[in-house]
């Protein structure tokens, strides 16, 4: 998506009259941008600001607020692993660290051939399937070890 | 009786008694301006300023020193140095009316300001007598290598 | 207001409806500590420091949320709320950088303070320090983020009081950071007013050009008034030795009429004094070349020159009191001067009122709706803006506001009216009519629901920004001060510069065509920039008083140094009074004492007096098909600051011509012509000026701008102009 395409999708955004207030669509602008672009840069910032006519800084306050927006060039599948309680309990981190084996790349980190974005994530619900693994937004429960390098090939991973 | 003791010069030979007892025993004085009695360890004579091993100063400009000073003898000057760090630019110890108590350089945090051993500083120009950075740091140079002597 | 009654710590304490704990406990002398508290910001409870007991209350209470209510108990320093506290400060050190020797905070450092008073006497905890290390460096403004205690108070102050919302806290929790926009803060729209590290408790927030400069605690502080501008603002003035170290606004602790905000100028502009271009000797001219001589050979040829002949005057407003009525004294009562559409203006509203003068700005205060006339009041008198903001947001004011272009006091104004320069004085005409007529329908429905919102409230009026370099200021003066008179509302006329008042009732202003003396006197002014449009008379001799090598210097056969205002001892009349002007800085030369030596010419003074005609003003400005221009010197220009100030220069905006959208497609190059004199510039197309309308934004006002302009002086505003393809 180029940014004149991203200026008229909030234009569209702003026309559906959602919300009272233009600052409100704030956070769904900032959605458009962030399952369209790579990373949410700067520029993108200032087409929402000019157009909303929210401060500059207050959008990359959401931007940089909300964990799930990513201000920083993001891989096209983003792999996020929950390390809260339940999770944590049947083996999350072991699974954080084999994944972190798998690609080579430690937390928070982008693959070199920009496929895979590993992260530690908050709960994400799905305690009832703990441990819990979403890869963009599909979601993985009761993940094994073992069972990794199969869902990693399933997004075209080319390890072993 | 008296007239006696006074022509017999006895007084006079009873102080030269001491005179003579002293005269053949080894010196306790030092001919002091061309010997000189090495000072105590914790001497407190005129200050210097420290640097690092990197020669960079030890001296960040906090103004400690002179906050403490009873007799308001230290000012400086500082800036922003190229690297947007605090620079000093002029230190000036007026030791026309430094008492050397020595509270500059307990309150030093850097542990940048230091009494050498030095205490002949006498000048004919009173002027001389406020020392810069620049002889502050000369005077640094020669205590760290004092005190390197020292620790040996 | 009914009163009752609180107990805090035992004292009885009075108490009014929607007081807080910690202001009454603060009225009654009870120290409570604080950090994301201060008097001109709205109340957090961000900090937890300000914890205070409460009877009946299970937990510990923030006192600065806290309402007062009737017959509470509150209790300050039970072992229970010490503990909180030192807890609190504990955890709050715990992240804060050992950096007092070199930050430049300390010694007013507000962290410090409490933590001595109130901490812990050591911390329990051993894990590392949190480091960000994340060092925002503006042109002004440096944030040093690990010392930053995230009070948010600076973000307060810069998106709720100054409107401005440049800084922001980025990321979230343990990371969280304080940046303006991508870390530029010229980009975020920073105005550089200064206020956000002003209201820093710590040394966070560091002015750049105060960094690592002196210590706080060691400096002179003297409470001065800023003489760059009309507001009129009192300054503290810190030097170290007689040379300047900075100029702070202390907000919540100034007791000037300003409460301590100041703008770019009178915050950063003090560099002046040390500027290069600084003049240090006084230069007679000998044959084609200035040559220093000394003072009193100045004064003996100046003494020469003006024996027994008639003087062009030109004035400029920032001189005190005491000086200007010397300069009346000795060069006689006839002046050109800047303050010529401030007094313009004036005899409007005395034509009305009958004395030329203004009301106290603090009369806004005891009305209920501010009725604001004039655009770029936030350019011309930066802190005036500001106090109508805050007039709005702490006292509850409704401000109405009439003009022609967008500004910033519209986000918090009741309703605005933006209608184009020519239709001004109609307006005002119906709202005359309005205002009292219930029945009547202007046929606008905009003006119709003002005039309600005006109808039967206490009013009052303020009028300034370029209203007075306004083509019509005259009559804009007479039709609002009838409107004022009719409500029998106080009318503010903010002056323009510093001592406009003065000049206006001291001298018999000219325009500069009607100067026909043999003797050029310049006091303190730059013709280029206080007389954009005007050439000197050629005359016999030129004798230039000022502080700079300005560039009429080369045209003048004597030049004498003068002082500046941080320099000066005095007084101004401003627009709250009787404003005192001290200085602890000595200077070698001085205005006052070169005209010691002049020989008095015995001028008695009288009252100026103005006919009373009662009656609206006429409508000046008609438009067929020309564009209405606007020059408009940002809020670096206008003063001594933008061309000299190192400081003030680095965030001073570029020349540019702006122009309506729908007018202009994309930026391009034009030709801007006013009568048959034509100027270059790029021009760039915004929505916020109205149709009609040309604003061109100048940082300074240069030769080809005053060549422009030639013949319009004092006008800056309503000057007609056409746009030519370049």
């Amino acid at each position: 998506m180029t940014y004149d395409e991203f200026r008229e999708e909030v234009r569209k955004l702003k026309e559906e009259g959602k919300y009272p207030s233009l600052k409100s669509y704030t956070l769904p602008a900032l959605w458009i941008a962030e399952k369209n672009f790579p990373c949410i840069d700067h520029e993108v910032m200032r087409i929402i600001s000019s157009e909303l006519g929210v401060p500059l800084v207050e959008v990359e306050e959401a931007a940089r607020f909300y964990a799930m927006f990513h201000t920083e060039r993001k891989g096209k599948y983003v792999i996020r692993v929950c390390t809260n309680l339940s999770c944590m309990l049947n083996g999350s981190y072991s699974l954080l660290e084999e994944l972190e084996r798998l690609l080579g790349v430690k937390v928070g980190e982008t693959t070199k051939d920009g496929l895979f974005t590993l992260e530690e994530y908050e709960c994400m619900g799905l305690c009832d399937g703990a441990p819990a693994i979403t890869v963009n937004e599909e979601r993985f429960l009761k993940v094994k070890k073992e069972e990794l390098p199969t869902i990693l090939k399933k997004f075209g991973w080319k390890g072993d | 009786m008296n007239l006696l003791k006074k022509a017999a010069f006895t007084d006079l030979l009873k102080g030269m008694k001491i005179t003579l007892k002293t005269m053949f025993k080894p010196t306790v004085t030092v001919h002091y301006p061309f010997e000189k009695v090495p000072p105590r360890k914790r001497f407190r004579g005129i200050h210097a300023l420290k640097l690092n091993p990197d020669g960079s100063y030890r001296c960040e400009a906090c103004y400690l020193c002179a906050e403490m000073c009873p007799s308001n003898v230290i000012d400086m000057e500082m800036t922003e140095g190229e690297n947007g760090e605090k620079e000093l630019v002029d230190f000036t110890v007026d030791l026309t009316r430094c008492l050397f108590c020595g509270l500059c350089v307990e309150a030093c945090p850097r542990d940048a300001i230091v009494m050498t051993d030095i205490y002949e500083f006498s000048q004919y120009d009173i002027k001389k007598l406020v020392l810069h950075k620049e002889d502050l740091l000369e005077l640094g140079r020669y205590y760290q290598k004092w005190e390197r002597e020292r620790e040996r | 207001m009914e009163s009752f009654k609180i107990v805090i710590d035992g004292k009885e304490c009075e108490a009014f409806a929607g007081d807080t704990v910690l202001e009454v406990a603060e009225r009654n002398g009870i120290v409570i500590p604080v950090f994301c508290y201060h008097k001109e910001l709205r109340p957090e409870g961000a900090c937890r420091v300000c914890l205070v007991e409460v009877e009946g209350a299970p937990r510990l209470v923030t006192a600065c949320t806290l309402k007062a209510m009737p017959d509470m108990v509150v209790k300050t320093n039970t072992e229970r709320v010490k503990r909180a506290r030192a807890g609190v400060i504990e955890l709050i050190l715990n992240n804060h950088t050992l950096e007092c020797p070199i930050c430049d905070k300390s010694g007013e450092c507000e962290l410090q303070m409490t933590g001595f008073r109130n901490g812990p006497k050591k911390s329990r905890y051993r894990e590392k320090r949190r480091e960000k290390d994340i060092v925002i460096k503006g042109p002004l403004i440096e944030i040093d983020n690990d010392r930053c205690i995230l009070c948010r108070r600076c973000i307060r102050m810069c998106g709720e009081n100054m409107g401005n919302r440049v800084l922001g806290i980025l990321n979230r929790g343990y990371k969280a950071y304080i940046s303006p926009f991508n870390g530029d803060f010229l980009e975020g729209g920073c105005e550089h007013c200064g206020s956000c590290v002003d209201v820093c408790p710590v040394g966070s927030l560091l002015d750049r050009a105060f960094k690592y400069k002196d210590r706080p605690w060691r400096m002179d502080k003297t409470w001065t008034t800023c003489s760059l501008c009309g507001s009129g603002c009192t300054i503290e003035v810190d030097s170290y030795h007689g040379k300047v170290k900075r100029v702070v606004g202390r907000i919540g602790v100034n007791r000037g009429h300003n409460k301590g905000y100041l703008c770019v100028r009178g915050k950063w502009g003090w560099d002046i004094i040390y500027s290069e271009k600084r003049l240090k000797e006084p230069l007679l001219r000998q044959g084609d070349s200035l040559v220093k001589v000394d003072f009193e050979k100045a004064v003996e040829v100046l003494k020469e020159k003006l024996e027994g002949r008639e003087v062009n005057l030109f004035l400029e407003s920032s001189l005190t009191s005491e000086e200007l009525t010397k300069i009346r004294d000795v060069f006689g009562g006839k002046a050109v001067s800047d303050s010529y559409g401030y007094y313009k203006l004036l005899r409007g509203i005395a034509s009305i009122t009958g004395a030329l003068n203004t009301s106290l700005f603090s009369s806004i205060y005891s009305s209920d709706v501010v009725f604001v006339l004039g655009d770029f009041i936030e350019e011309f008198t930066p802190v005036i803006a500001t106090l109508l903001r805050l007039a709005v947001i702490q006292k509850g004011k409704r401000l109405i506001r009439l003009g022609t272009f967008p500004s910033k006091l519209d986000s918090v104004s009741f309703s605005t009216l933006l209608v184009p320069q020519e239709e001004i004085i109609d307006t005002l005409k119906h709202l005359i009519v309005g205002t009292f007529d219930s029945s009547y329908q202007s046929g606008n429905k905009e003006i119709d629901s003002v005039a309600k919102s005006l109808r039967g409230k206490k009013l009052s009026f303020v009028v300034g920004g370029n209203v007075p370099f306004s083509v019509e200021s005259e009559e804009i003066g007479k039709t609002v001060a009838f409107l004022a008179d009719r409500a029998g509302a106080p009318l503010v006329a903010i002056p323009p510069k510093a001592n406009s008042l003065k000049v206006v009732e001291l001298f018999d202003l000219v325009e500069p065509s009607n100067l026909k003396g043999e003797v050029n006197v310049l006091i303190n002014c730059e013709l280029e920039r206080d007389f954009p449009g005007v050439e000197l008379p050629s005359a016999d001799f030129t004798v230039i008083f000022t502080p700079f090598y300005t560039p009429e210097v080369s045209q003048a056969d004597l030049v004498i140094p003068i002082e500046l205002g941080l320099e000066k001892r005095g007084t101004f009349k401003g627009i709250e009074g009787e404003l005192s002007l001290d200085s602890v800085l000595e200077t070698p030369f001085s205005l006052l004492e070169v005209l010691k030596y002049l020989p008095s010419k015995g001028i008695s003074s009288k009252e100026k007096q103005v006919p009373l005609i009662k009656e609206p003003g006429k409508k000046v400005l008609h438009r067929k098909r020309e564009l209405l221009l606007t020059v408009l010197p940002n809020r670096t220009g206008w003063n001594s600051v933008s061309y000299y100030s190192e400081n003030v220069v680095k965030v001073s905006g570029k020349r540019e011509l702006l122009l309506n959208s729908q007018e202009l497609r994309e930026p391009k190059l034009v030709s801007l012509r006013v009568e048959n004199k034509e100027l270059q510039v790029q021009a760039v197309p915004d929505a916020s000026v109205p149709k009609g309308h040309a604003l061109l934004r100048v940082e300074r006002f240069t030769r080809d701008i005053s060549s422009l302009l030639r013949g319009n002086f004092p006008f800056l505003s309503g000057i007609k102009c056409e746009i030519l393809e370049a």
